[in-house]
């Protein structure tokens, strides 16, 4: 099989993922609306009430859709966790002749279109019902290229943490002793800067999470640059970040698939 | 007999978790204050209020224990609803004791074990903040007697799901519809009296949601500020809230168990 043969078996599967996708998009259009406006109102009119400024409503409600995709990435881990004990899909996508990336890469770019489906909306909804409340300043490739390195992070770190841990250890474990403290220290609910101005070395601390280069980059993109983190730094850290979980993401895989017969890359 | 026949069954509840009790121990009593402390209570009122961040830190960081609380109880019941689903084991356990020991013993176990696990809690985030947590008025006693009531509420709440849900693959959504909105309603970020500032009209229906009795038990219990209703109103609240949903729950699960 030549490259386009292995791609064309790869586009179909691609598009395999959208056709389950969108079986549950009517579901899952409800479950983010009512996430969107649970976000909306608390940062954007009950955050301020309690003493929150007025300009750190947009910020803080992209912050809330990060959590939010955090949530979704966490959701669909644990059902393809589950999936990997019964129905084995990614056991099925593994054993086709096709080459050992495109087995892989299908999961992989699946769980990411499953999330940014429902981050996409959430984000525009309410960036811009709130959008009288900041002054935005869209940088739209950066944007783009923040959403897409954002997504592929997301879904790289819940492919492996599905194929590291047992369905009971990711269920139990994985919220506390990862997301927990990356949602906690990750700048979601608060800016890089306004920590920087308190204490510089307790910020600098704050950057070893990959999490705040994730918020800090999409707040770089619809915010003036000079109030996040440089957004080179931004970029290069999570492009980085995720060459290294690709690596770490096909010996999980393969580890845990267990495969009969070695396959090639190519 | 029936005590006995509902201590038997939770024994057996204890031998399936007793395995994983260190480790829910370690993530849930060590792991998960030490982060949401340092961020609720320190960080995220820095970067959230400025200047006035050290004054409104326990506020923030009170509200959201709320949501750790609502997770424990979750996952507590998440045992039950596996067994609903899981074939026959609950209907076993029917046949050979009855419906009400099995239900006593499951319920009780939950409200034991997720008392237990929010129990260090708030001690561990004080321990680690000391002075940069600010509870001037924190009573022990009116803090654990809420914590009490939230964990009957919380638990009777998910029970209520548990027999209400179809299958196992509407959990997700239960979790983002049906229990979402009320934390943040109820007080996860913004106590009553910041929501009510600016929605004043909404007072009438704000109060109609139990967990904003819970968030604001806790702030009254460590900050002892007028700004929040008082913990008898809290507690009261909170046990007849539990009652309703618990009484509901036993309703719906006798329904769904096929018991000959």
């Amino acid at each position: 099989m030549n490259i386009s043969d292995h791609l064309s078996i790869g586009w179909h599967l691609v598009r395999r993922e959208a056709y389950v996708a969108v079986r549950s998009l009517k579901t899952d259009a409800i479950d983010v609306s009512v996430m969107i406006l649970s976000a909306v109102f608390t940062f954007g009119y009950f955050m301020p009430g309690m003493g929150m400024p007025s300009a750190l409503c947009v910020p803080t409600y992209l912050g809330a859709v990060v959590v939010m995709a955090l949530f979704f990435g966490y959701t669909r881990g644990g059902v393809m966790s589950i999936d990997l004990n019964a129905a084995k899909t990614m056991h099925f996508y593994t054993s086709l002749p096709v080459s050992l990336w495109v087995s892989l890469g299908v999961p992989l770019i699946g769980s990411m279109l499953r999330i940014m489906l429902l981050t996409i909306p959430a984000g525009a909804l309410g960036v811009w019902w709130l959008s009288d409340q900041s002054v935005l300043v869209f940088s739209w490739w950066r944007l783009l290229l923040m959403v897409v390195l954002g997504h592929l992070f997301l879904a790289l770190l819940f492919m492996i943490a599905l194929f590291r841990l047992t369905t009971d250890q990711y269920y139990g474990d994985l919220w506390p002793r990862l997301l927990g403290p990356m949602f906690s220290f990750g700048c979601l609910f608060f800016t890089w800067q306004a920590i920087a101005r308190v204490s510089s070395s307790v910020a600098q601390l704050l950057l070893l999470n990959p999490m705040v280069h994730l918020i800090e980059g999409i707040r770089g993109a619809v915010f003036e640059p000079a109030h996040s983190l440089p957004f080179a730094m931004t970029s290069v850290v999570l492009a980085g970040l995720s060459a290294l979980l690709v690596a770490w993401y096909a010996y999980a895989a393969t580890r845990r698939l267990e495969l009969v017969v070695q396959k090639g890359s190519s | 007999m029936f005590i006995s026949r509902v201590a038997v069954l939770m024994l057996r509840e204890w031998y399936r978790c007793k395995h994983g009790a260190w480790r829910d121990m370690i993530n849930y009593s060590l792991l998960w204050p030490f982060s949401a402390g340092i961020g609720f209570a320190y960080l995220a009122p820095i970067g959230l209020f400025g200047a006035a961040g050290p004054d409104k830190a326990a506020e923030l960081f009170l509200g959201s224990f709320l949501i750790q609380a609502a997770v424990v109880c979750f996952m507590q019941t998440l045992a039950v609803m596996r067994e609903r689903f899981s074939p026959a084991m609950l209907e076993y356990h029917v046949s050979v004791t009855s419906f009400s020991a099995v239900f006593c013993a499951r319920f009780l176990f939950s409200i034991i074990c997720a008392f237990c696990l929010l129990f260090f809690y708030i001690p561990v985030v004080k321990l680690l903040l000391g002075g940069r947590l600010a509870t001037p008025h924190l009573s022990w006693v009116s803090y654990y007697w809420i914590l009490f009531c939230v964990v009957f509420c919380i638990v009777s709440y998910m029970y209520f799901w548990a027999g209400f849900i179809g299958s196992m693959r509407v959990l997700g959504s239960i979790w983002k519809r049906g229990t979402e909105p009320f934390l943040y309603l109820g007080g996860l970020w913004a106590p009553a009296y910041a929501i009510l500032k600016v929605f004043p009209s909404w007072s009438p229906y704000l109060w109609l949601n139990p967990f904003l009795y819970a968030s604001e038990g806790f702030r009254q219990a460590a900050l002892g500020s007028e700004q929040f209703a008082s913990i008898s109103t809290c507690a009261s609240v909170l046990l007849v809230a539990g009652c309703l949903l618990s009484v509901a729950a036993y309703g719906m699960l006798r329904r769904r168990i096929v018991v000959v």
